[in-house]
């Protein structure tokens, strides 16, 4: 077998064996879910469990490019990256916020297999005081299940206007 | 160093190799293996610290109001709960007062032993889970923690990769002396061409000082040999000039042999048919071997043509025959038979005789390797030299039966087919 053979048979195990390493850490071998980098279900994922409200100021305005929209928020000792939702969801908000604003978040906070602490929003402050709300109490995130501007029909907790941010 | 030993010494250096890659493969794996209960140690141990400072809490103050600003990175979440499944205290202090979904809890108020799992929430995380009972003026509660596992991941997940990377260099390692021991042994290839390219130009020399110095006058003498033997009739005289005869005809097929060894004929074109040079030679050799007492089997394929030059295929075949005759003085069955295997044609000569030395076995086909008190050393040495020019090749061994096998693989023709 030619020299080029080998190398390709050891590249090949390489990312066989390494892949897996990078990607996956647990017990019992690791797990699978293979969502993104964090592991975590930025769409639809919520546990009311892990429900906390955080107060902080903005250390990163989302990306132009990122999908879902993401806001890095420092609370003084930790930082946390607060998914706002689907980059088609909030294409027509204008998301206004400058580093250094004092934001207030609620949401489910989750801790990514990349290390870093995410809190999935149910609704985030906005600079103007209102309120940018995503999901209802139960965590169902206004993007589920329909076009944009549907009512949920489940609880109506979709809050807008009234001296809030609305759409 | 001779072939064998260092083909002792890549055996050796090979089992060598395999025991330290062994001994390396058990190490990565139980290293990784012990990364697991470390991992769950360090999670049991933070559990075990937040549950008492929780306990502490809860204990101080009933209204479990201190609990509600106690926080640490560690922990994703907690509860309290009371026999029946209800929250009597949540993290997240909208849960307060409904009954959780599970009965994980159970295993506290069982006396069951603590109880640690897995679980997946469902913001896609995997914490770990334990259920602790909480000792409270009055009553027990059961304490849900879940952690945050990351820390503990990443133990393991560092013990992997370590594992992993270990065993890449190894297979690495390998297969660059793999490589290594691959070029080595085309060196040494190159080398035995080397040194058998200078002895066949030395033997050129030779066989031209040969063709000049010694056979010239051997064909005058050999001429005045003949004359005499026709001329005396006197018998020991007569005895005498037979002798010389013999001997000049020894010495006329050296001769003639070395100059076929050391001519450099390089390729041999043309295609030969098996079956009718074999008949041939057999023909040329028919009355020395009735003499001795040996019979003849010819078997397998009929009609195979070779890629080989007729005539040089002829003293192929005869000098084989030879060979094997003169290797059974006490009589005996010669053996020939040819096939076809990958697009060779395949002949083999088993004689019935002593076999080959073993010692010599691997040299057989050297010049001048010979333990016959009157021959050359050259018939098979020129054996090879043609076969390899016919891009063929030649190997020698001892049958388990007793006796010697010569095989010879050349390439086929198809009927029909010309080169």
């Amino acid at each position: 077998m030619c020299c080029k053979c080998w190398c390709l048979i050891l590249l090949a195990g390489t990312l066989t064996v390494l892949a897996p390493a990078q990607s996956q850490a647990g017990w019992l071998f690791g797990d699978s879910t293979g969502v993104g980098r964090s592991g975590l279900n930025l769409d639809h994922g919520y546990d009311r469990n892990t429900v906390v409200t955080v107060t902080g100021r903005v250390a990163a305005v989302p990306a132009a490019s990122s999908d879902p929209l993401t806001v890095e928020l420092s609370d003084g000792t930790d930082n946390l990256v607060v998914v706002l939702g689907p980059r088609w969801y909030l294409q027509d908000d204008t998301l206004e916020w400058q580093a250094g604003d004092l934001v207030t978040v609620r949401g489910s906070r989750a801790q990514g297999m990349d290390g870093r602490s995410y809190l999935l929003a149910q609704w985030i402050s906005t600079p103007g005081g209102g309120q940018l709300v995503l999901r209802n109490d139960a965590g169902r995130p206004g993007w589920s299940g329909g076009r944009r501007g549907e009512r949920q029909g489940m609880g109506g907790s979709m809050q807008r206007g009234s001296g809030r941010k609305g759409r | 160093m001779s072939a064998m030993q260092q083909s002792r010494l890549q055996i050796s250096l090979i089992v060598a190799g395999l025991v330290v890659t062994a001994l390396l493969v058990w190490f990565a794996f139980s290293s990784y293996r012990s990364a697991l209960p470390v991992a769950q140690v360090l999670q049991r141990g933070t559990a075990l610290a937040l549950g008492q400072a929780i306990e502490g809490l809860a204990s101080r103050d009933p209204s479990f109001k201190t609990l509600a600003v106690f926080r640490t990175r560690e922990l994703a979440f907690f509860v309290l709960l009371d026999r029946n499944g209800t929250i009597r205290f949540h993290s997240n202090p909208d849960l307060i007062g409904e009954q959780v979904g599970d009965d994980r809890y159970r295993s506290v108020f069982e006396q069951a032993g603590p109880q640690e799992q897995r679980v997946r929430l469902r913001t896609g995380e995997l914490v770990y889970e334990t259920h602790l009972p909480l000792h409270l003026p009055g009553e027990t509660l059961a304490l849900r923690l879940a952690l945050h596992s990351w820390q503990a991941d990443q133990i393991i997940q560092r013990a992997r990769t370590g594992m992993a990377l270990l065993l890449i260099l190894t297979a690495a390692a390998w297969v660059l002396g793999l490589l290594a021991l691959r070029l080595v042994r085309r060196d040494a290839l190159q080398r035995v061409a080397l040194v058998r390219s200078e002895q066949l130009a030395r033997l050129g020399e030779l066989g031209a000082v040969l063709a000049h110095e010694v056979r010239t006058p051997l064909a005058g003498i050999k001429g005045f040999a003949q004359l005499l033997a026709e001329r005396t009739g006197d018998q020991r005289s007569r005895q005498c000039t037979d002798a010389i005869l013999r001997e000049i005809v020894r010495l006329e097929g050296l001769v003639n042999d070395l100059l076929l060894y050391a001519r450099p004929d390089g390729p041999l074109p043309g295609v030969v048919d098996v079956d009718a040079s074999l008949e041939e030679a057999w023909q040329l050799l028919s009355g020395e071997a009735a003499a001795a007492g040996i019979s003849f089997e010819l078997t397998g394929e009929r009609g195979l043509t070779a890629a080989c030059s007729a005539e040089r295929f002829g003293q192929l075949v005869r000098n084989l025959l030879t060979n094997a005759l003169q290797s059974m003085a006490e009589g005996g069955v010669l053996q020939v038979s040819s096939a076809v295997s990958n697009d060779a044609v395949v002949l083999c000569v088993a004689d019935s005789g002593p076999g080959f030395v073993q010692d010599l076995l691997p040299r057989v086909f050297e010049p001048f390797v010979t333990t016959k008190v009157s021959g050359g050393g050259l018939g098979l040495a020129v054996c090879r030299r043609i076969v390899e020019d016919c891009n063929g090749s030649i190997t020698a061994q001892n049958r388990p039966s007793g006796g010697a096998l010569v095989t010879v693989r050349l390439p086929r023709v198809q009927s029909g087919e010309r080169l």
